[in-house]
């Protein structure tokens, strides 16, 4: 197993943070913020959502580091607090994850790899937000943390199916939106 | 076609996404700042609440106890004004006066004002007739040497009731064991009080320390995982308390205490279900009466030393399967704040009580080891356990008197927990723990 070796001055800065030294969980706050702001972004269809998600998982993170056990990777600690914070606040919410059960298995014919090349970061990142919560959640678990189906179903308490069908919307509603960015037609020719 | 395979697209996407990485605005931090002070003021004003009600249900026991009384520190009676430290046979009488109490002869002196009267039984006393100056003929009372070393062992003061000196009939309220206190030692002509003779002693302060067995009590609903089997586990329990004397047989007690306590789990069963694999860490999830725990799937492969275990086998790139054939144990550490009301049975020099009352738990750790070949090692975490819980405790009290302030005690006790010790509401689990507690504690 190869995980990250916590560096000696972060692990000086995490044990300085446990005494609640106030200079050093700014320290540990600016090493990683920006990192996971990325993250909650993800998350968050907007910056000021993405801004308390980052709130509340920093609090969560310092109020955990007591059970951080110095092995693995740190940041991959910090991320996993950041994942469940956002999806508690998902789990507080009253709507419903399972609206369509359709399949949408069928995929368009695109083939503008030299154009996806040209989108930026922060491009790929709204596409991401606009997407509605359950879609947008069920993607990032899936495709950017690495979940299974079956892990995203007992994180939501959804089914297996709905997980599935969810991603697949996610994926088809991505690719319109890459579509209508640069105005290509079906073909698949930009214009 | 590129985006025919949905591969491409995730691919994609978490290539440019997975590390994205923005700087926030400085008001995020503003914010976190302020929550971390809110939230390390509000602790302090948590421990500052319970102790104030732990000192509220001590002050409201002490006022109840003090009502409910029948206790007269001879203080309340005496005051050593009246007696002006002095009490003497009257100088006009050249007989003593003798009076009963309960089997035992006594003799009354009275205060110089003779305003009060003591009752002494005789049969402590030394009596002996010397010559005055002016020859007549008076009796002098002094102790005797060996309720010398009755005074010596005083636990209590002298329980005197003021006599009526219009009634010869003293009042027969005074029990046998009869001890009084003097300031001095030795024999002597009168018999002297002081305020420091009423002086009680209504606070003791012990420390002890157990070895405990601990299980569980546990509900659990809507699972389907085969649960290990479980074991109690034997483990330890040690504090310090503060008893305050409500009345002659009750008391209140209260201190901290530092628990440990757990189960064993043995045939854990790991399935390919089990396991959670994101980037460099792959953890276990297993499930037993105390919740859910989450263990480090390396800590099972020693590749430095002795390699794969034999029980863990691949398959074709799946998760294995296997059954932990080392025993696992589940451990919590906790802060226990006892609230707690002694009764006395007994108590001459070996003393009983029963104990019981309520606990306040502060978990304060808590891991998953394992027994490795370096040794025990923590393999992982219980998930979802509450911070606070509460749990009663009934058990006996047996107290030997080695000095007049200091005993030596022994308490087998049985904890059990009310609130569950997991917030998973689908885990009912109330940990309970029998302890043979023994301690020394000193009065003052």
């Amino acid at each position: 197993m190869n995980y990250l070796i916590v560096s000696k001055k972060l692990t000086n800065i995490i044990k300085a943070c446990q005494r609640g030294d106030r200079p050093s969980q700014k320290d540990l706050y600016s090493l990683f913020a920006s990192r996971l702001y990325g993250v909650c972004l993800r998350y968050s269809n907007n910056e000021e959502d993405a801004k308390d998600l980052l709130q509340e998982g920093f609090i969560k993170i310092f109020n955990n580091l007591k059970h951080y056990r110095y092995s693995g990777s740190f940041e991959g600690w910090m991320r996993k607090i950041i994942v469940n914070t956002a999806l508690e606040r998902f789990r507080k919410s009253t709507r419903s994850l399972a609206i369509e059960s359709e399949d949408y298995m069928d995929s368009l014919q695109l083939d503008y790899e030299h154009v996806l090349e040209e989108l930026g970061y922060k491009d790929l990142m709204r596409m991401v937000q606009e997407l509605s919560e359950q879609y947008r959640i069920v993607f990032n678990l899936y495709v950017i943390e690495g979940y299974t189906h079956k892990e995203i179903s007992q994180k939501l308490n959804i089914g297996e199916g709905t997980s599935k069908s969810n991603l697949s919307r996610a994926r088809e509603l991505l690719k319109e939106k890459v579509r209508s960015q640069y105005k290509v037609n079906k073909a698949g020719k930009v214009i | 076609m590129y985006f025919d395979n949905n591969r491409h697209i995730d691919e994609y996407f978490r290539n440019h996404l997975k590390d994205y990485s923005q700087v926030p605005d400085n008001s995020v931090w503003d914010k976190i700042e302020s929550r971390l002070s809110h939230d390390s003021k509000m602790r302090k004003i948590f421990v500052f609440r319970t102790a104030a009600i732990a000192l509220l249900i001590l002050g409201l026991s002490v006022f109840l106890a003090l009502e409910v009384s029948n206790f007269a520190p001879a203080s309340t009676n005496f005051s050593s004004s009246a007696f002006d430290k002095e009490l003497s046979l009257s100088e006009t009488e050249t007989e003593p006066r003798y009076s009963r109490i309960n089997d035992y002869e006594g003799v009354v002196f009275s205060s110089k004002d003779e305003t009060s009267d003591i009752s002494v039984p005789k049969d402590i006393l030394y009596e002996e007739s010397i010559q005055t100056p002016n020859n007549q003929l008076q009796k002098n009372f002094s102790l005797q040497e060996e309720s010398l070393a009755k005074l010596t062992s005083l636990r209590e003061p002298m329980k005197l009731k003021k006599e009526d000196k219009s009634n010869a009939e003293l009042n027969r309220s005074i029990s046998d064991n009869f001890y009084f206190a003097a300031s001095t030692a030795g024999q002597f002509q009168n018999i002297t009080f002081s305020q420091e003779t009423y002086k009680t002693s209504k606070f003791s302060l012990s420390g002890s320390f157990s070895p405990i067995l601990s299980y569980r009590h546990s509900k659990i609903k809507n699972t389907n995982n085969t649960p290990p089997v479980e074991n109690s586990l034997l483990s330890y329990s040690g504090g310090m308390d503060v008893s305050y004397n409500l009345a002659e047989k009750l008391s209140f007690r209260t201190g901290m205490h530092y628990t440990k306590f757990g189960q064993s789990l043995n045939n854990v069963e790991v399935t390919s279900d089990s396991y959670t694999m994101k980037g460099e860490n792959t953890t276990i999830k297993i499930s037993s009466s105390m919740g859910q725990g989450q263990l480090r799937f390396e800590e099972f492969i020693d590749n430095q030393l002795d390699g794969t275990p034999d029980y863990i086998t691949y398959d074709n790139g799946r998760p294995p399967e296997f059954t932990v054939e080392t025993a696992i144990y589940q451990t919590f550490e906790t802060v226990k704040m006892p609230f707690l009301l002694e009764y006395t049975f007994l108590d001459e020099k070996f003393n009983f009580s029963m104990i019981g009352g309520l606990n306040a738990n502060l978990l304060v750790n808590e891991g998953i080891y394992m027994e490795q070949a370096q040794g025990t090692k923590q393999v992982g975490s219980t998930k979802n356990l509450n911070s606070i819980s509460y749990s009663g405790t009934l058990g006996v009290g047996l107290e030997y008197d080695i000095t007049p302030k200091a005993q030596l005690f022994m308490e087998p006790s049985f904890d059990y927990y009310i609130t569950s010790l997991i917030s998973d509401k689908s885990y009912q689990t109330f940990p309970y723990f029998f302890g043979f507690f023994s301690g020394v504690s000193i009065s003052f």
